[in-house]
């Protein structure tokens, strides 16, 4: 038991650190964080905090596009992949298989290298500075790996819970609607979060997509930020942004924790 | 209401899982379906309630071909062997989903989920969830879900086999007070042959996909056409006998007798089973069981003896009865 206290406690300094370290530089100033923890002299300050809320166009405005974007990617992708799953999940064994294999290596593509063709693309079907157009490839990339996580959730549901409601005379739609929706909700809002963190944290695309600055997304923004000058990094102005972009996350995933977890975990338990 | 099969045919990757099924159940008539495991049972039932298709026959429920129809139309109740209930709705939603799909009215849906629930015994768990149920509350509940659906034709899959002993036997005359004595043809699915022989007026013995034999359980019992057919209906287990070649003896346990006369054994365990006692004996005919009453010590030995009228002659290689005006004196072949 003290083992693993001590090995959790380990486990959360690693990978909280970085995240705790941007906290402290956002609320430092300048000067301080220059010299971290000398605490006698250590100045605190809101300074950064303000500047990047009072910036032109407001901060605000970015999260607003980011989350724009991050809903529309998920609605989109849940609305292809949740037939597609199913689809999937009803076919004999071999399809199955075969299927799979060719959407886990989809998924594991380094989409970076296709940023410049679908530049190309977006300038032939003038969809640039369209924040809605976004979803488009942020779906696309997604979509791989939303189907195989909601194709094993399907799977896992018992047969018999479907077969008897088609017995009872429920339709398609209505079996979707009133058995088969509810019943992988875990797994839905998992897959949900990992689109939504994918297109929330999405650069390059976003970088070559959108110019206009009140329709960049965050981390857009938060890299002109830290490029606005050319002979210093505003250190405390960047740490304050990413502190800011990353709350929204947080409260999503705090609520949704619990959906999360089972999600992940659903097909863990039996094959 | 009947329901009618003609040379139903299933086969999946080029394996027959069901051939050239034909039968027939008429108005208020239990059919068990009874086999071992893999047999063909449930795939049967499946094709019956329309969620596989056949690939060779015809089915017709109340004289109508509903070999393509789809499982809504078929209006079957089926009790599924895990009982499906809907796991994230409660006792009442899972009985009133049905019925709200099917358009009953909501004040119509209400009067007929509390009614059966009373019917039932379970209205003090309209409320809970499947989970918060006890494996025969859960069975109840899914025998109240194929009650709501008005049925043609009731399928039962294993109704009782994931309940205890106890439970199976309390639920017996419920399951006969609800289902059995209604107007409509029932298809009981089971492996225990004493379920079969309790709750059906006919059983369907299959083997393989193939029908072994249909009949009333009394003709299974007093005359089966096959060894198969003797070893799976009657317990304890008939024995099998080898006088001479090419030819099986079966002699039921319960059939054979102490006596003066007859073939020399010796006990070499016995079961105790409260009003009788299933003894193994060993002969020259090869291990022998018999139920009876005396008490008998192991080791004892004994003479046994049975009536050639109680005797089934079946062909070794074809496992078929043979004639049974084959006649044969016991006591020539007696050493």
């Amino acid at each position: 038991m003290k083992r693993n206290t001590i090995l959790i406690i380990i486990l959360l300094l690693w990978s909280l650190s970085p995240f705790l370290w941007q906290v402290y530089t956002s609320f430092s100033t300048t000067t301080s964080i220059l010299k971290p923890f000398s605490f006698i002299e250590h100045k605190w300050t809101l300074q950064n905090y303000i500047k990047v809320i009072e910036s032109n166009p407001p901060f605000w405005r970015y999260l607003l596009n980011s989350a724009i974007v991050g809903s529309t990617s998920t609605i989109l992708t849940l609305f292809l992949a949740i037939p597609a799953s199913y689809a999937i999940s009803k076919s004999n064994n071999h399809q199955r298989k075969i299927t799979k294999i060719f959407l886990f290596l989809t998924s594991l593509f380094p989409y970076v290298l296709l940023f410049l063709s679908l530049l190309e693309m977006a300038r032939k079907l003038n969809i640039g500075n369209n924040l809605l157009a976004l979803s488009i490839p942020y779906s696309a990339l997604s979509l791989p790996l939303a189907i195989l996580l909601l194709s094993s959730a399907f799977q896992d549901l018992p047969n018999d819970i479907e077969e008897a409601a088609r017995i009872e005379g429920l339709g398609l739609v209505q079996r979707m609607k009133w058995i088969l929706f509810p019943l992988i909700a875990p797994a839905t809002a998992s897959t949900a979060i990992i689109i939504f963190l994918f297109s929330w944290n999405e650069y390059p695309i976003a970088l070559t997509w959108i110019s206009k600055s009140e329709m960049i997304t965050l981390p857009v923004a938060i890299a002109r930020i830290a490029g606005s000058s050319v002979f210093s990094v505003p250190y405390g102005a960047y740490a304050a942004a990413t502190v800011l972009g990353a709350v929204p996350l947080m409260i999503i995933v705090l609520l949704f924790q619990k959906q999360i977890i089972s999600g992940l975990t659903q097909g863990a338990i039996k094959g | 209401m009947t329901l009618i099969l003609k040379g139903i045919s299933r086969s999946i990757n080029r394996n027959w899982i069901i051939k050239e099924l034909n039968f027939e159940v008429d108005d208020g008539e239990c059919l068990a379906i009874l086999g071992p495991s893999g047999c063909g049972k449930s795939s049967t039932l499946r094709v019956i309630a329309g969620l596989d298709k056949p690939d060779e026959g015809e089915i017709y429920i109340n004289n109508i071909d509903v070999t393509n129809v789809s499982p809504v139309a078929r209006r079957v109740g089926m009790v599924f062997q895990n009982y499906a209930l809907y796991p994230h709705l409660s006792v009442a939603s899972n009985l009133s989903l049905g019925l709200k799909v099917r358009g009953v009215s909501k004040v119509e849906q209400r009067k007929r989920v509390s009614s059966i629930l009373s019917v039932l015994q379970l209205d003090h768990l309209s409320t809970r969830l499947p989970a918060e149920l006890s494996g025969g509350q859960r069975q109840r509940v899914a025998l109240a879900r194929a009650l709501l659906r008005d049925p043609l034709v009731y399928l039962l899959d294993e109704p009782m086999s994931n309940l205890d002993a106890q439970l199976r036997e309390e639920l017996r005359p419920e399951l006969r007070r609800l289902i059995l004595n209604g107007q409509q043809p029932v298809l009981y699915v089971t492996h225990d042959q004493q379920e079969a022989m309790a709750m059906a007026d006919r059983i369907a013995l299959l083997n393989n996909g193939f029908l072994e034999q249909i009949g009333t359980p009394e003709e299974l019992y007093k005359n089966p056409r096959s060894i198969f057919t003797a070893k799976f209906i009657g317990r304890p287990q008939i024995n099998f006998l080898k006088f001479k070649d090419g030819l099986i003896t079966a002699v039921r346990p319960e059939n054979i007798y102490l006596s003066r006369e007859g073939y020399q054994c010796k006990v070499i365990y016995k079961e105790w089973l409260g009003m009788n006692q299933l003894l193994f004996l060993e002969s020259s005919l090869g291990s022998i069981k018999m139920i009876c009453k005396s008490d008998l010590k192991v080791n004892e030995k004994v003479t046994v003896n049975w009536d050639t009228k109680d005797e089934f002659q079946f062909d070794t290689h074809t496992g078929k009865r043979l004639d049974k005006a084959i006649t044969k004196s016991k006591q020539i072949i007696s050493r």
